[in-house]
């Protein structure tokens, strides 16, 4: 302990005689650290924001559209339209064991829908429950989706998309008000929370409205779906599921499972697999870039510290010639490069939170989110940081001790 | 607020701070906005709103 407080004397005493050498050495850690951990949070943090943009069509979801077959099949020839029925989904349900939920979709590409005076055309869809958990079309609180009852009972009762919502309301509260679809009144039950959403079919959710698929089913009176959303129990077997859905459905409209022009299916989940896949090689990227910059810092330190030695030839000549042994010698100089890299990691850490919560006033969330600061980027900083300080420290220290007494007396 | 089940419809009723059972109502009539609740609350009981879920 002692011992420990004579160094960090040494090392002050130190700073204060080399004022800007100590000043350029410490700065080249602190713009290291700032470096690595500012483009690793961003890197980490336009992650999730992505994430979130593409998860706002839904969470590995698979969306199927009504084709038309190219291969001759049993007798059949190609060219057959495949349409779905709303007991399509039911067999799909019953029938496909890797099935987690499905709802299907009746859908309106425009319709006038009316309040008071104002008039615009929205996409009319007509969904299950579930549906809005799987394409995640959440309410905002104080409302709700479709449920049960209203399939049941065919309720005219409607969620209205927010861009909807701020179009025929504007400020005013929705949620129990009447709005005419068509000529058909609708209670809306709720509005969507506000979401980004970066795909789509059929227009985006927030200028959709959404009603029970009974009452789609008899209000407009299309027997036809234009698609099914359904999602996999397990999504790393979206493939597998995806060929019991063609096979089930090929056995009903007899057309060849391997036929995927017969089902167009939209598998979500390639957009996680392939979000992986990026996010893992532009975090490298951003992190070998804090790493170098680190690195040309941890050398700066390395230099600094052979000229100390340099210039402390006498002292540790005197040292050992008195009895010090090579071991201490070694603790000496390496301890101080330990403490100019603490410190100016230590500064490089507060100027980088400073930067991080100064960025989240600057509005580009949607696009690329706000840094985050996770325990990855920590871990991936503290070992860059721990690597550079032993190497930088070590060389220094370990050429104090290896020096001979005597031509350190003599200089 | 409730849930809709198999058939049955649910609430969850608070019970003191930071704990709410989940518990089976009847319900009656509606109008799809308010539900007229026949059996399994009482006058007083305080329910908790669903947890709006997150994108993420």
């Amino acid at each position: 302990m002692d011992r420990l407080i004579t160094m960090l004397g040494e090392f002050l005493r130190d700073l204060r005689a080399q004022k800007l050498r100590t000043f350029l050495t410490v700065f080249g850690i602190v713009w290291g650290t700032v470096a690595i951990v500012v483009l690793l949070s961003f890197g980490m943090g336009f992650r999730q924001q992505l994430t979130v943009n593409m998860h706002g069509i839904g969470e590995s979801v698979a969306i199927m559209f009504p084709g038309r077959t190219t291969r001759a099949w049993q007798g059949f020839g190609t060219g057959r339209s495949i349409r779905f029925l709303a007991d399509d989904v039911h067999l799909l349900r019953t029938q496909v064991s890797g099935l987690g939920a499905v709802s299907p979709e009746y859908g309106r590409f425009s319709e006038p829908v009316r309040v008071g005076e104002n008039i615009i055309n929205v996409a009319v869809s007509g969904v299950e429950p579930v549906y809005g958990d799987l394409r995640n079309v959440i309410p905002e609180p104080g409302g709700r989706f479709v449920n049960g009852p209203d399939l049941e009972h065919r309720r005219r009762v409607t969620l209205i998309g927010d861009e909807v919502k701020r179009l025929l309301f504007g400020d005013a509260d929705a949620v129990g008000k009447i709005i005419h679809i068509g000529d058909v009144p609708f209670t809306v039950v709720g509005v969507m929370k506000k979401k980004t959403q970066n795909s789509s079919y059929n227009r985006r959710d927030q200028d959709r409205v959404f009603i029970p698929a009974t009452t789609f089913a008899s209000v407009f009176g299309m027997p036809y779906l234009t698609n099914i959303v359904y999602r996999p129990a397990d999504p790393r077997r979206a493939e597998e599921v995806q060929k019991e859905v063609r096979a089930v459905l090929g056995k009903r409209y007899r057309f060849d499972p391997e036929d995927v022009d017969a089902v167009f299916i939209w598998d979500t989940s390639e957009f996680d697999t392939f979000l992986f896949v990026f996010f893992l090689a532009f975090n490298i990227f951003l992190g070998v870039i804090g790493a170098f910059t680190l690195c040309v810092g941890g050398i700066g330190v390395a230099n600094v510290m052979f000229i100390v030695v340099q210039e402390r030839m006498l002292e540790i000549g005197v040292r050992r010639a008195v009895g010090a042994t090579r071991g201490s010698i070694v603790a000496q100089f390496f301890m101080e490069t330990l403490f100019i890299i603490g410190l100016g990691s230590a500064v490089g850490v507060l100027l980088s939170l400073a930067i991080l919560g100064g960025l989240r006033y600057i509005p580009i969330r949607e696009f690329v989110g706000t840094p985050v600061l996770s325990w990855e980027v920590a871990a991936a900083t503290a070992l860059v940081l721990g690597t550079v300080a032993l190497a930088a420290g070590l060389l220094p220290a370990r050429r104090a001790a290896g020096l001979n007494v005597v031509d350190c007396l003599r200089s | 607020m409730v849930t809709f089940r198999n058939d049955s419809a649910f609430v969850r009723v608070v019970l003191g701070p930071g704990r709410s059972e989940e518990r089976r109502i009847v319900t009656g009539l509606s109008d799809a906005i308010n539900v007229e609740v026949v059996e399994g609350l009482k006058e007083g009981d305080e329910l908790e709103e669903k947890p709006v879920k997150k994108i993420e």
